[in-house]
């Protein structure tokens, strides 16, 4: 009788489950709708989220955080949003002075990068500088491409119009990489960013240690006047969120 | 009465197996990086490092307690990020970036953009920089904004000050009198721009400041000081009057505009999205970020409203005692 009486059941059955499943589907949609929140309220009801948990977890944090910032180490990194700082050494405010732009790069004629690294060493007193460079880098691929393609450094981007920001700022880093050309030709694609992205960063390490504000940190060092200072060269892989460090540290000599 | 019977009962089942076996993850609000500052170790004396350098966190290297801390938040992080959102990472290597945001903010340490706005990686293509300024003659900020707008189609900039500023409170002190000192002269000119903002600005606060400030003054002012307030808002507000007035912004609302009349004629998808510009600051007293109600974006495109308001009543249901529940997995779409 079950049986026979299957056929008639069935679109009791479908009605039922499609019921439910609209149930369901409705509660999927609603966390689809919250999805298609506004990025910018999203952003803000995190703000909010951490300040007053931040406030109830440690009550005189903001209080003490006001009174001046002594950070120890002086962070510069790439623009990417994938390599945020703070997040990815789980630190706290107040711990790491930071600038980031395309492809780490301290340039010595650079007035921005360079200011930094002025008031993080003479007036911050930082005692440590790290150039974190990190894998997949876009600013390193565009010059990677350009070098192996042979374009003149000033044109890096062939879209872009030569005396534009883009192609301004990675000239240096196009360069380098047309100076590296017949070791990064010899290697596949992937292992050649990999190489431009260590060697950009051993790069850095060597112009911020030949800038003025180190060379002065330094010879205080030596003289026993000043504090240790130090410069690192570290790479940040975007798969694996693991921080190596390239053992290029630079000191005194 | 039998076919209803059944049916209920079939309801059931399949309801019980239409079910989603998952559940919302009652997520705790959780500060990324909450070691109390007193944890944290007094740096030791570094001893010579060789030229190779060590590995991170070994002793020959550095100060122990910096090295060591931050080699174990890089643990951390991968550890949580295994746990909370295992294929985040491989999904941004693998597609790429795709932020919704450009930050432009300062580099002092306490304006973490990450921490602050709880945000993940991915979210903000970010450029710090001494008092968070915008020069369209800084290839190194300029590269920064061209990228974002026009190669990664962010939809906001933000231009984020800070009160307590002290690339701003160094502008409104006199300059090192004599000789530009070696030692200050990046920092010096790289402030210029804030400097003559402080001396034009008609506005009542700064006004009454430069009143109070004569050449005899070293110290720098309060955070709770209005003039510097103003000062740290001027300084955003001229940011963002310059971002906007810069080629990139401009050709991108007049490829905005053009493929608009495209659009109509043709009637086929918009590839571009508008760019909307603001100015905030965040309060470093209290964590909290005030809109300043200078954005912009295109000719003709209505301005998102700020959602402040739902931000307030966010707050206010935190600051409650009740911790809400914010989905952290799902991804952002505008």
């Amino acid at each position: 009788m079950f049986f026979r009486n299957s056929l008639s059941l069935f679109p009791i059955i479908l009605l039922a489950t499609a019921l439910t499943s609209i149930v369901n589907v409705e509660g999927h949609r609603l966390s689809a709708r919250q999805n298609k929140v506004d990025a910018s309220e999203r952003l803000l009801q995190g703000n909010a989220q951490w300040a007053a948990s931040t406030k109830k977890d440690n009550t005189t944090f903001f209080q003490t955080s006001a009174k001046g910032q002594d950070p120890k180490v002086l962070w510069y990194g790439c623009a990417d949003s994938r390599e945020p700082e703070s997040v990815i050494t789980n630190s706290i405010p107040g711990d790491i002075f930071v600038h980031r732009n395309i492809a780490n790069q301290v340039p010595p004629e650079d007035a921005n990068s360079v200011s930094v690294l002025e008031y993080a060493i003479k007036h911050l007193k930082v005692e440590h500088v790290i150039i974190a460079g990190h894998t997949n880098c876009g600013g390193a691929n565009a010059s990677l491409s350009a070098a192996l393609a042979g374009s003149s450094a000033s044109q890096t981007l062939s879209d872009e119009p030569s005396a534009g920001a883009l192609n301004k700022w990675l000239e240096p880093l196009t360069e380098f990489a047309l100076s590296q050309k017949s070791q990064l030709s010899a290697k596949s694609n992937s292992d050649a960013l990999t190489v431009l992205v260590e060697e950009n960063v051993k790069k850095q390490v060597e112009n911020v240690s030949n800038s003025e504000a180190i060379q002065a940190a330094w010879q205080a060092e030596t003289n026993g006047t000043g504090r240790a200072v130090r410069v690192h060269g570290w790479v940040y892989d975007l798969s694996t969120g693991l921080i190596r460090d390239l053992n290029v540290t630079r000191g005194p000599n | 009465m039998h076919l209803l019977t059944v049916s209920l009962v079939l309801a059931a089942i399949s309801g019980a197996l239409a079910h989603p076996t998952h559940h919302l993850a009652r997520r705790e609000v959780r500060i990324i990086g909450s070691v109390a500052r007193g944890t944290h170790s007094a740096p030791a004396v570094a001893p010579p490092p060789s030229s190779t350098g060590s590995p991170i966190g070994s002793a020959a290297n550095s100060t122990v307690g910096t090295f060591e801390t931050l080699v174990k938040g890089n643990q951390k992080f991968r550890d949580e990020i295994k746990s909370s959102e295992p294929e985040l990472l491989k999904k941004l290597t693998d597609e790429g970036q795709s932020p919704p945001f450009m930050f432009l903010g300062c580099s002092d340490s306490r304006v973490s953009e990450g921490t602050i706005f709880n945000a993940k990686p991915g979210t903000l293509f970010t450029q710090r920089n001494i008092a968070n300024q915008f020069q369209s003659t800084d290839p190194n900020a300029q590269s920064v904004l061209s990228y974002a707008v026009a190669e990664l189609g962010v939809q906001h900039v933000l231009v984020v000050g800070h009160y307590g500023c002290g690339g701003v409170a160094a502008s409104i002190v006199p300059p090192p009198a004599g000789l530009v000192d070696a030692a200050n002269g990046a920092v010096q000119s790289w402030i210029q721009p804030v400097r003559e903002i402080f001396a034009t600005s008609s506005r009542p606060e700064i006004v009454e400041l430069r009143g109070r400030i004569n050449s005899t003054v070293t110290e720098e002012p309060e955070v709770s000081d209005p003039g510097f307030r103003a000062l740290v808002e001027e300084n955003v507000k001229a940011s963002v009057k310059r971002i906007t007035s810069d080629s990139v912004i401009s050709n991108h609302f007049t490829t905005l505009a053009t493929e608009a009349q495209k659009t109509k004629r043709s009637g086929t998808e918009k590839a571009l999205s508008p760019v909307f510009v603001h100015g905030w600051v965040y309060d470093i007293e209290n964590g909290e970020i005030r809109d300043l109600g200078v954005s912009v974006g295109p000719p003709g495109v209505a301005i998102p409203p700020p959602p402040f308001e739902a931000v307030a009543a966010a707050g206010a249901k935190v600051a409650g005692g009740e911790i809400t529940v914010i989905g952290h997995s799902t991804s952002t779409t505008v």
